[in-house]
């Protein structure tokens, strides 16, 4: 294509056809991507641990959303940290609507006390 | 290069091909099985997201990983197991969808994403459409292939110029 012009819907469409053409006579070479490194590392790249990952594993998706930092799941950490501590259910679930830095300190003041 | 011979014009054109790796929607142990894949250019991921959620809910699909693959540009995927027919469904019912991916999946029989990134940039899961369905299929359960292309991207020519 001349360069400077536009590039309009027919040279898209053209682009299309060539390629499927080209394709056609040269199909490409499907591999599995079973032990494919390439594939491996994409996956751990964005978070997901194919060795520990199984369609049946529910928990699967927590941890992603952990990982991704999803703002339950942050109210959940703050649930169990409140109740290690040894606060009562009642102040530990409303330390999940909380920020991180006024729960934080609500604890410490209640290990100091208790 | 253009050469110009009389009423003719001989254009001469070189570019620096790339091998890339793409993973396919294809699975490896059955043909007519496909997981989903989408590619979107130039369209906001609130938008995206939109239309992934309604998508879940209407086809009943499993959870969808959402990943920015370049500055505007957003890949997404789902690890289902349904037929060819039923993936060209689904992606026709997203308005976000790149029209020229949609076109050359269909030619083609499968559908195609680049899993090694462009020179200075790098793949960042930005949001995940959770779902209560299980994946259908295991993660390595798909194909994967080797292509050369010229395609820099929108952002090639800056990079390079870096």
């Amino acid at each position: 294509m001349p360069k400077g012009r536009k590039r309009t819907a027919e040279d898209y469409e053209r682009e299309i056809e060539e390629t499927a053409k080209r394709m056609k006579a040269n199909p490409e070479y499907l591999r599995s991507a079973r032990n494919n490194s390439v594939w491996y590392d994409f996956l751990d790249g964005i978070g997901i641990d194919i060795h520990n990952a199984s369609p049946s594993r529910v928990g699967f998706f927590e941890d992603v959303r952990v990982a991704i930092g999803d703002k339950d799941e942050k109210r959940k950490a703050l649930y169990k940290e409140a109740r290690k501590v040894g606060m009562p259910s009642k102040l530990a679930r409303r330390i999940r609507d909380w920020s991180r830095d006024r729960a934080e300190r609500e604890m410490e003041r209640w290990q100091s006390q208790y | 290069m253009i050469i110009k011979l009389g009423k003719l014009q001989l254009r001469v054109y070189a570019s620096i091909l790339e091998r890339r790796t793409g993973i396919c929607s294809q699975k490896d142990t059955f043909e007519d099985k496909h997981m989903l894949l989408w590619d979107f250019d130039n369209s906001s991921i609130d938008d995206i997201k939109k239309s992934l959620e309604r998508l879940v809910v209407k086809h009943k699909l499993p959870a969808i990983h959402i990943i920015s693959s370049s500055p505007h540009s957003y890949h997404a995927y789902c690890f289902t197991s349904r037929p060819f027919r039923n993936i060209i469904h689904i992606l026709s019912d997203t308005p976000e969808l790149d029209n020229s991916y949609f076109k050359l999946g269909i030619l083609r029989g499968y559908y195609t994403l680049r899993i090694t990134p462009r020179k200075g940039e790098s793949f960042k899961l930005v949001g995940i459409i959770l779902s209560k369905r299980s994946n259908e299929m295991r993660f390595d359960d798909v194909t994967i292939n080797e292509y050369l292309t010229s395609n820099k991207g929108k952002g090639g020519k800056r990079h390079a110029k870096r």
